[in-house]
């Protein structure tokens, strides 16, 4: 009798356990190992890819573990309302291309960096902070910390990257609203192309040097 | 005397500069810009012409170990001001560290120009009066750009004068201090070769990129490396007080 009654709570025990980690949903640090994994790759494979082959690998893994909708309108500040749907949808588009091209610029070449987990601390049920280190092949560290939030689907995803206490958010935050302000959408959005060709120049005129200076 | 009229103007300048600002409160406020962006500009000229191209020869030409003396050299020189600050801001440990690494370097490291100290594992830490100023409560009273200097604060500004008399250069004749100090300039130019090509390949408007980067950096130095409010509950779109760290 007793037997039965402790296998009855032992798997009551379980099925309560696992009811729990369901819940939990998928772990935060996912989508920022998600992405270094992918950095990692097309470092190895820099050379063979050249920029449009990074650019074209590391898409899809940016644009899915960032939410970039929700990282635009941030970065936009007061002058998102006042901007028209046609207007929002065309810079969040020039603004995710602009990030994928920066990392396919950036990383490019491989000289034994790898990346360290350091903390993961979920802050509420939405928010999360991932501590990570980029550790250069000479030793030297780059601490990055990643910000994610859940989406409306309740995905986590990256907000913000904090690289050596910088917070990349803040800055563009500053420089586009400093933009819209003074200039207007159709300027900032002429910076945003302008950045987005001069990466695309640089890459096709450095095929072949491979090296990490970048980062 | 004349120090100590120095001295007070100082501090004078910064507690009315400040009063009235509340801790932490930066935003975008920038009530200075527009002298601010004149200033950047004609900074970003000379650096462009002269100071920049200067750096960079002196870079390639100087071994790394002869540059790496040169930077040894002067922070330590400019170590007593980080001693002073560690005891204003209460840290009397960090002081007696402090103490014990000035005096090792200086002595055992040759002048400072060997950061024995570092390889015997001790910390270089890094404070000033603009820090100490933030620890007491002060915001930023209001962004400066400074010329040649570049990015500064009402806040951060005294430590120029406060610095300066704690440094032992200062009382040696001028005929040595000014070579000295272009010397100085120069190394330090150099050491941000990378961190200003980087942010001149990535910036849109490198005015403000580099008015928020400082403003990070200083509340990073302000706390040493943990700044208040890190939750992410500050993010709030659209508006509303952006504090991330």
């Amino acid at each position: 009798m007793r037997t039965i009654r402790r296998l009855i709570a032992a798997v009551a025990l379980v099925f309560a356990f696992s009811g729990a980690l369901a819940a939990d949903g998928a772990d935060p640090a996912a989508p920022v190992a998600e992405l270094h994994d992918a950095l990692l790759d097309i470092m190895k494979r820099a050379e063979a890819l050249g920029y449009q082959g990074r650019f074209a690998a590391i898409e899809p893994v940016v644009n899915e573990t960032f939410d970039f909708p929700a990282i635009g309108r941030i970065v936009m500040g007061k002058h998102w309302a006042g901007l028209a749907e046609q207007e929002q949808k065309g810079f969040l588009e020039a603004f995710a291309r602009l990030s994928v091209a920066t990392y396919a610029s950036r990383f490019d070449g491989y000289d034994g960096e790898s990346f360290r987990t350091v903390a993961n601390e979920k802050q509420n049920e939405n928010n999360a902070l991932v501590k990570t280190e980029l550790v250069k092949g000479n030793g030297e560290t780059v601490s990055l910390n990643y910000q994610l939030r859940t989406d409306s689907n309740g995905k986590w995803r990256i907000l913000n990257v904090v690289a050596d206490g910088i917070s990349d958010l803040s800055l563009k935050r500053a420089e586009y609203t400093s933009i819209m302000s003074s200039d207007g959408y159709a300027a900032l959005m002429a910076k945003l192309n302008a950045k987005i060709a001069q990466y695309e120049a640089d890459g096709a005129a450095t095929a072949g040097s491979g090296s990490t200076s970048k980062q | 005397m004349g120090i100590h009229k120095i001295l007070a103007a100082a501090l004078a300048l910064s507690t009315v500069g400040l009063s009235g600002c509340t801790m932490g409160s930066k935003e975008d406020k920038d009530p200075l810009e527009g002298v601010n962006r004149v200033v950047y500009d004609v900074n970003d000229t000379l650096d462009k012409a002269l100071i920049k191209p200067v750096a960079k020869v002196y870079s390639k030409v100087t071994p790394k170990g002869v540059r790496m003396g040169v930077t040894n050299f002067f922070d330590n020189v400019s170590y007593l001001n980080v001693i002073v600050n560690d005891l204003l801001q209460g840290k009397f440990r960090q002081a007696g560290h402090d103490t014990g690494r000035f005096l090792l370097n200086s002595t055992v490291g040759f002048g400072g120009l060997f950061d024995v100290a570092g390889y015997s594992g001790m910390v270089k830490n890094d404070e000033d009066f603009g820090q100490t100023l933030g620890k007491w409560g002060f915001g930023e009273g209001a962004y400066l750009v400074l010329p040649i200097r570049g990015p500064n604060s009402l806040r951060d500004a005294p430590d120029l004068a406060t610095s300066w008399l704690l440094n032992p250069l200062t009382y040696v004749s001028s005929g040595v201090t000014i070579p000295l100090a272009i010397l100085s300039g120069v190394n330090e130019r150099a050491n941000y070769l990378e961190a200003t090509r980087i942010r001149d390949e990535a910036a849109l408007d490198p005015y403000s990129f580099t008015r928020e980067a400082y403003r990070q950096n200083r509340e990073y130095k302000i706390y040493d490396g943990n700044p208040p409010n890190q939750d992410l509950e500050y993010i709030e779109e659209p508006e509303g007080v952006l504090k991330v760290y």
